[in-house]
């Protein structure tokens, strides 16, 4: 058996120290006022302003309007994020559902379709896609931040190579249970595909949750503002003599850092699970 | 309850490969039919089609009175078996037997009755609540067995059941399914590759070999009398022995020259003589009369508990040869062994076409 050795402990001690310092000296940083880290730079210690911060950064409003408060943006982000992800799976479990148990005319060719278009990131398409969403009347609405980005070539490809492993006996015997195509979806295929989901799920959440140049061109109100759109504004007043909020650009920041990582916290478990028990 | 009929059923796939060519096979109410022949043969793809779940490319097949061809499996009042069990494995015990009769309408009260009885009778009723990941390979080979009972089809399918159990479990689920499939009643197709199961098991054994029927009886006349040297070959552990004999002036000659003395076949000069292991028997020197008569030399002895295997070849090669010795003989290799067999134990196949003659 192998035995733990100091250099062992050592390596995984300033790996997760160069993971966690950068994150610590914003949090540390975002505890202090912006006067003082205009002057001294980035903070190691604790600056004493943190409720001061948090709750004006939560509670109190910003931008132009004044309808972009801290948990307003935070909302914002989480509609963005959990809409993309569960939309982002159901859409790509449906269509690998159709290219893996169907036979259609096609069907490989369909798929490779779907799949080159891993080729065309966002941003290639992004001036086409917005004049379908402004022609659609879905600027400044939630849907048109969302649903325009739900087709996944990285989800279907995912889920269609899971059902390829599912055994086809589990099918058959589901077909003389009497159970059609969508019972077994729903009754058989979904549930044991739930490791997967939760795998897709923490990848698309952190990709939705991320974004930035979308969210800002289909919207202009600032009801819709995102945490990361959030943080660019605030440093944005950098006119005249005024002093940017620092402190609160980096509380901002951490506010922004936390739920994808509580997302990750939590679905680690079941991606363990999955990777561990054969659940099929 | 209910008789199952295939009519000439043919399968083609794509790519002209046929599997099943043509098979007609009528089973009785109650009867337990296993299919056996080596893989490749067609036993699992006619199983398949009269569950439904291939296509049928031409002739007819009737569950009851009913002809089943374009009916969806669900619809055929059959339960199934699988090889790999394909428990759901999200489900607990309970709904993995209780999901096909929900599927169905059935009354939850009812299902309940149904599950438990099920349970009762394959002795799960304290793993109910597990899933099938927490059991032993006997005990979800149970589960599967559960699902097909509390359906209470017409006939039960069994896809190589035992296959991925190991050989003591297997032995006592043999058993078990016997016991079952007789108290139950109900019509059932087994397929499997195992001689030893498709012996033990059947009511009626068909042997199947390149998507047609080589044999269809019960398992002591399919043993006693093989239809063909396929036949021959396949049932009995080990296998019959067979001698491509010609009949010359002075008794039977192999095709390396050596030669023997036996019961002539009525009018052909050559053919293929087949002799169980156990009817050959060592004796002190050549024997006369109409009963086989050879000589061998001892290759190897196996010895296997309550009896031995004697492997042993003729003089110039030829084919191996065994015979079945009771375990206290001790033969050592090279030995020179004399064997006679009566007349009555030796059957004859047609040379050309292996068929059995007479």
């Amino acid at each position: 058996m192998y035995r733990t050795r100091l250099s062992d402990h050592l390596i995984l001690i300033l790996g997760s120290f160069m993971m966690i310092g950068p994150v610590a000296v914003i949090f540390l940083t975002s505890t202090h006022d912006a006067v003082e880290v205009h002057r001294h730079g980035l903070m190691a210690t604790w600056g004493g302003h943190f409720t001061d911060t948090y709750r004006k950064v939560l509670f109190e409003s910003g931008g132009f309007t004044g309808q972009a408060t801290g948990l307003r943006m935070l909302m914002n982000s989480m509609i963005l994020g959990i809409g993309f992800a569960v939309g982002k799976i159901v859409l790509s479990m449906m269509a690998a559902y159709a290219i893996v148990y169907f036979r259609f005319r096609m069907g490989t060719f369909f798929f490779w379709v779907i799949f080159t278009t891993l080729l065309l990131p966002l941003e290639v398409r992004i001036v086409p896609s917005y004049e379908v969403v402004q022609k659609l009347g879905m600027l400044n609405t939630y849907s048109g931040m969302i649903v325009p980005l739900l087709a996944s070539a990285t989800g279907t490809f995912y889920f269609r190579q899971f059902f390829k492993s599912v055994p086809d006996e589990l099918l058959e015997a589901a077909r003389i249970d009497g159970a059609g195509p969508w019972k077994f979806f729903i009754d058989i295929l979904v549930p044991i595909s739930k490791t997967m989901i939760a795998a897709i799920f923490i990848i698309m959440f952190v990709y939705g949750w991320n974004q930035y140049l979308w969210p800002m061109m289909m919207t202009s109100d600032e009801v819709y503002f995102t945490l990361v759109r959030g943080i660019k504004q605030i440093l944005l007043v950098w006119v005249g003599s005024q002093i940017p909020d620092y402190n609160e650009a980096f509380a901002l920041a951490v506010l922004a850092m936390l739920p994808p990582v509580i997302v990750v916290v939590v679905f680690q478990s079941w991606f363990i699970k999955g990777l561990t028990e054969s659940d099929k | 309850m209910a008789t199952i009929s295939l009519e000439t059923i043919r399968k083609v796939y794509a790519g002209d490969v046929e599997a099943v060519k043509g098979v007609s096979i009528d089973i009785a109410d109650g009867e337990f039919i296993v299919l056996v022949g080596p893989s490749g043969c067609g036993k699992s793809t006619l199983l398949r089609m009269i569950a439904g779940l291939e296509d049928i490319t031409s002739g007819e097949a009737r569950i009851g009175e009913k002809v089943v061809n374009k009916v969806d499996p669900a619809d055929r009042d059959i339960a199934m078996v699988f090889q790999n069990y394909a428990l759901y494995p999200h489900m607990t015990v309970y709904n993995n037997l209780a999901y096909g009769l929900k599927n169905r309408g059935t009354p939850k009260a009812e299902i309940e009755r149904r599950v438990k009885e099920a349970a009762r009778i394959l002795e799960i009723g304290d793993y109910l609540d597990r899933k099938p990941r927490a059991l032993s390979g006997g005990q979800r080979q149970r589960v599967a067995m559960g699902r097909a009972i509390v359906r209470e089809p017409a006939a039960f399918l069994f896809d190589e059941p035992l296959s991925n159990l190991d050989a003591k479990l297997r032995v006592q689920m043999r058993v078990e399914i016997k016991r079952l499939q007789r108290e139950l009643g109900t019509t059932s197709v087994y397929v499997t590759h195992d001689q030893l199961e498709a012996m033990t098991l059947a009511d009626r054994l068909v042997v199947l070999n390149g998507g047609n029927i080589e044999q269809i009886g019960a398992p002591i006349e399919v043993y006693q009398n093989p239809a063909s040297t396929f036949v021959a070959s396949f049932i009995g552990s080990p296998a019959m022995n067979l001698l491509k004999v010609t009949a010359g002036e002075v008794g039977l000659a192999l095709e390396s020259g050596s030669g023997l003395s036996g019961p002539n076949s009525k009018g052909k000069d050559r053919y293929t003589l087949g002799i169980r292991p156990e009817h050959l028997e060592v004796s002190d020197g050549p024997t006369d009369g109409d009963g086989l008569s050879l000589e061998v030399t001892v290759n190897v002895l196996e010895l296997v508990g309550a009896e031995s295997f004697v492997y042993a070849s003729f003089a110039d090669g030829g084919p191996e040869i065994v015979l079945r010795v009771p375990s206290h003989a001790r033969y050592t290799p090279g030995e020179t062994l004399h064997l006679k067999a009566l007349a009555e134990d030796v059957r004859f196949f047609d040379a050309d076409t292996g068929k059995l003659i007479g």
